[in-house]
């Protein structure tokens, strides 16, 4: 078990082979024996559960508070945080370890009900950055949706960024943005919001980013993550092909279209990682 | 130049690192004369963060991977500030003193005004608030021995192992976690401090749990003034674990990245040692020595002899000279936080005047605006990083001026926010006067300017040189943006504002040679009024020189220098006798053979003394004594200059030009539409009047109306006064 792929993307270090990163709580807490509610509230059968994943699907990182609910709650938080420590402890020497958290302008959608609003709650998601920071993690991760997705990249979308940057700066940590649900249009502009690294999972309609405006985008940050639809393997060996031919020369890795959920054929993700595996660029 | 010895084969790079208030400044330079440059927050919580960070950021610069940068990476030179902070932040061991019977309170009386050292002006005049500091050193882990020696260093009262182990006991007792030792006249005769550490370690030898560091004063600094000495070698007590700590975990970091070479610290003397042959005491204030150590570089570069070296950086103000192309200045019993030393530091000043400097109005004084000595440091910053800060600074004025471009922030890398820096400004500042933002930022400018250029006079003039002789050498990531305004106070005509300035301590690092000062207090009377004779046995001179030179030799040895390698400088401070203040006088020779020599020395004093005093007062009937010995010993530097590159013509490019922008110059005229060049893009020989703007990634030059601009064939900027 090595995280040398996931430091070679971190690194901007392109490599034949490319890591691999998805997430997977909901199929932990089946790997785990225990429903996912019950294991959200245990930190160290968390840590424990996603570390395991990990183990058996040979991924490269976890990616921990994947769920939308964690920011909204100050106790889910605090256990997601402790729990997150946890794994840094623990795993850090052989995953990569992703604290993911919403993201500040689909945190204004869901409490306050206008991404225009971010600056209300800029001073508790700086607080959550900056507890995230602190214990260190590999990247932080913002899952956003429609709030950046389907809006213009403006001042508002540029300073909400710039703020947690700034703080995350000081603790050497990256930042990313997993972002579900958008235009395809606005993916050159995502550019603008300086973040170094920018997975993709799903656009509006289910479907994949475009080729031509990922190896854009790829080319004016520091790294993106390619999907990969882990409901259809075949079609997903088909797509990491693509990838690494499309987007050769690029610093990419792999992450999936969606997360995987609880009901997920791990021997049929166990097989696609393998072949995953031997696509090189 | 140096030549290649066993330990030092080579490599491609000399990496410097500065690291200051608010950002940790990188300064790559190669064999070939190419350099590259970074700069990354300081991560006070652990400084090895951004230290690593930076690293990995010039590695990305040289398409290389860390392991790849650093295994090819020939020196580190390091000013840290680890043993400063941990001075600041009181987070040193209990030690205890052991000193002479009766002189137990030396440290708290402390010379009479230690109550004011390291306080500013302003705080020192304010003496019903004065607090003396708490001492490194508790009271009651001060004990005393009996033991006497006099002057000459013969001993009239023995020390004896009894009263030792029993004053010991009392210390271990109380906790101590180390100690020092300083008695009376050990500068001449250390046996009594030897005597006991090698009663300590017989107690608590090596491999004992309770084994202890024992810290002698007449190793650290055998120098007379027992204050000074005993306060030198507390200060290294207290810092030298957590320095040693912290070096350790960095060095491991280093190693493990792939640098395979020792890490080399930047000294206040003005030479780089490895870390592990460095004296904790000699780090502090490390970074402003080695940018002035660049200024010299550079001058000789530029062909400039006097030069003032300036800093302006987040947090301070730093200032130095140059004189005749050498530094001269040396601080006379440096402060090192609150207390009193006596290392052979290079001056330079500090004041807190930086781009993070607080803007507050002093209800006291009316209303007016102040400027620091408060920084919002690196965390939470200026307003305008949006991390926080609630308090205006200069970098927030400076933004509402639009000088800066706020996209453009270290690359574009870190958006500034205007709206909340104009804000912040008329919340504090201009609401409560009454007057425009635009104004109130206009005037905290001009005051930090005024601030900074009376500093600068202060430091030129009082040391009897003309002001407007002097170059004035621009530096620091706010150095290029406010050269034209303080520039003006000292009625400099030329400024310079090198490339590299935004990092111009880390690539002061670079530059500097391997160098230790070795210095001891020894009176010997050169020349007696009385009989008009010059001192003829010249064994007691020699002996001492003799002594430092060995010291020397055996240091540079272990560094991995050949004796062929080693320069030798010996410097005496000298007085008349029954004067109090020294002067400096370099020795042409390091061993005297005859009164001849003698002469020449008290002929070189005199000299001196009148050059700086003036004739009239120099006063040879009190006969002329030398008090201190110093002896430098150094390796050349193997630092590449960069070569000259070719002139264009006086226009620039096209290409150069970004889009102008409104800048508010004065009160009078409001905003005005400026010109914006990419200093990048513009090439030497290359020249525009003000007003304009420069911009880089890393700092900003303002041209100011009245100036101009030319860039020489080194990509410096020059300033000029009414050059248009």
């Amino acid at each position: 078990m090595s995280r040398e792929k996931l430091d070679n993307f971190l690194n901007q270090q392109v490599m034949p082979d490319k890591a691999l990163l998805t997430m997977f709580e909901p199929l932990a807490a089946r790997v785990g024996a225990m429903e996912y509610e019950d294991m959200v509230l245990a930190q160290a059968l968390w840590a424990a559960n996603l570390a395991k994943t990990g183990r058996l699907l040979d991924m490269d990182a976890l990616v921990l508070g994947f769920a939308p609910e964690i920011c909204s709650e100050q106790e889910k938080f605090s256990v997601a945080l402790a729990a997150f420590d946890r794994l840094v402890q623990t795993e850090q020497g052989c995953f990569g370890c992703i604290a993911n958290m919403t993201g500040p302008l689909s945190l204004a959608a869901d409490i306050l009900g206008d991404a225009a609003r971010v600056s209300d709650l800029k001073q508790k998601t700086v607080e959550m950055v900056e507890a995230f920071c602190k214990t260190r993690p590999d990247i932080l991760l913002f899952r956003e949706g429609a709030a950046l997705g389907q809006a213009k990249i403006g001042m508002v979308q540029r300073k909400a960024y710039n703020t947690l940057k700034n703080m995350a700066t000081y603790y050497s940590v990256p930042l990313g943005i997993y972002l579900e649900n958008y235009d395809p249009a606005i993916i050159p502009d995502l550019a603008k919001l300086k973040l170094p690294f920018i997975f993709f999972g799903a656009d509006q309609t289910g479907g994949l980013p475009p080729l031509e405006a990922l190896k854009d985008l790829a080319g004016n940050i520091k790294g993106i993550g390619a999907p990969l639809d882990f409901d259809n393997p075949a079609e997903s060996r088909a797509q990491a092909r693509t990838y690494v031919r499309a987007l050769s020369g690029l610093n990419i890795l792999f992450t999936s279209l969606k997360e995987l959920d609880v009901n997920t054929d791990l021997e049929a993700i166990l097989a696609l990682v393998s072949d995953l595996r031997r696509i090189r660029s | 130049m140096a030549q290649a010895s066993k330990n030092h084969d080579g490599g491609k790079y000399t990496v410097g690192v500065d690291v200051g208030g608010t950002f940790t400044d990188f300064f790559c330079s190669h064999n070939d004369g190419r350099s590259q440059s970074c700069k990354t927050p300081t991560t006070h919580y652990d400084l090895s963060v951004g230290f690593m960070k930076g690293m990995s950021l010039l590695a990305r610069q040289n398409d290389q991977t860390i392991a790849a940068f650093l295994a090819r990476v020939a020196s580190v030179r390091y000013s840290t500030t680890v043993g400063t902070n941990a001075l600041i932040e009181r987070s040193g061991p209990k030690l205890g003193l052991i000193t002479t019977a009766g002189f137990e309170d030396t440290i708290f009386i402390g010379r009479g005004r230690s109550w004011a050292d390291g306080l500013g002006w302003q705080e020192g005049r304010d003496q019903a608030r004065i607090q003396k500091p708490e001492p490194l050193i508790r009271p009651d882990m001060v004990v005393g021995v009996r033991q006497r020696m006099d002057y000459s260093g013969k001993i009239i009262s023995p020390l004896r192992k009894e009263d030792v182990l029993a004053k010991l006991q009392e210390l271990v007792d109380k906790g101590a976690q180390g100690f020092v030792v300083s008695l009376l006249w050990s500068f001449i005769n250390p046996e009594h401090e030897r005597l006991i550490k090698e009663i300590i370690e017989q107690e608590y030898p090596e491999d004992y749990l309770g084994a202890m560091p024992v810290i002698l004063s007449s190793d650290i600094s055998p120098k007379s003034g027992e204050y000074a000495r005993t306060m030198t070698t507390i200060v290294n007590g207290y810092i030298h674990g957590v320095m040693a700590e912290g070096l350790n975990k960095l060095g491991n970091e280093l190693r493990d990245g792939g640098f395979r070479k020792p890490l080399t610290l930047v000294h206040n003397t003005g030479g780089t040692k490895k870390a592990s042959r460095t004296r904790a005491v000699l780090t502090h204030n490390a970074g402003p020595v080695a940018g002035l150590h660049g200024s010299a570089v550079l001058g000789n570069l530029t062909g400039d002899e006097n030069i003032v070296f300036t800093d302006m950086g987040g947090t301070s103000f730093d200032i130095g000279l140059i004189e005749d192309g050498e530094i001269k200045a040396h601080d006379f019993l440096p402060v090192i936080d609150r207390w009193r030393t006596n290392i052979p530091a290079i001056e330079v000043k500090s004041i807190g005047a930086g781009g993070g400097s607080i803007a507050w109005l002093n209800g006291l004084m009316g209303n007016a605006i102040e400027i620091g000595p408060q920084s919002a440091g690196s965390m939470p910053g200026p307003v305008c990083y949006d991390q926080g800060g609630t308090e205006p600074t200069v970098s927030d004025a400076d933004l509402v001026l639009g000088l800066y471009n706020p996209e453009n922030y270290l690359g574009g890398e870190m958006l500034l926010d205007e709206d909340l820096a104009r804000k912040a400004i008329q919340e504090k500042i201009a609401g409560p006067l009454g007057i425009t933002p635009e104004e109130a930022a206009y005037r905290i400018r001009r005051l930090v300017d005024a601030r900074m250029g009376q500093q600068v006079f202060n430091e030129v003039a009082l040391k009897g040189h003309d002001p407007r002789t002097f170059v004035v050498l621009a530096c620091g990531g706010a150095g290029g943006a406010h050269a034209c305004g303080f520039g003006a106070f000292i009625g400099a005509k030329k400024i310079i504002a090198p490339h590299q300035s935004s990092v111009f301590g880390a690539y002061g690092a670079s530059t500097m040679p391997i160098k230790e000062i070795w210095d001891k207090s020894y009176s010997l009377k050169l020349f007696r009024w009385v009989d008009q004779s010059y001192l003829s046995e010249l064994e007691g001179f020699n002996n001492i020189v003799a002594e430092l030179k060995d010291l020397a030799t055996r240091d540079l040895r272990l560094e991995g220098y050949c004796e062929d390698q080693m320069h030798f400088k010996l410097e005496l401070n000298m007085r008349y006798g029954s004067q109090y203040n020294m002067t400096k006088v370099h020795a042409s020779r390091l061993s005297l053979e005859s009164t001849e020599d003698v002469k020449k020395i008290c002929d070189n004093f005199t000299r001196l003394y009148g050059e700086i005093y003036s004739p009239e007062a120099t006063f040879p009937a009190g006969g002329i004594n030398v008090e201190d010995f110093s002896l430098t010993a150094s390796v050349a530097s193997t630092f590449k200059l960069p070569v000259a590159l070719d002139m264009a013509g006086a226009e620039p490019d096209s290409a150069a030009k970004r889009d102008s922008r409104p800048i508010y110059w004065s009160p009078q005229k409001g905003f005005e539409d400026t010109p914006v060049y990419d200093y990048g893009q513009l090439l030497p020989g290359n020249k525009i009047s003000g007003p304009a703007i420069l911009e880089l990634p890393e700092t900003t030059y303002v041209v100011e109306p009245g100036w101009g601009f030319t860039m020489d064939a080194f990509r410096n900027c020059i300033m000029e006064q009414g050059v248009k």
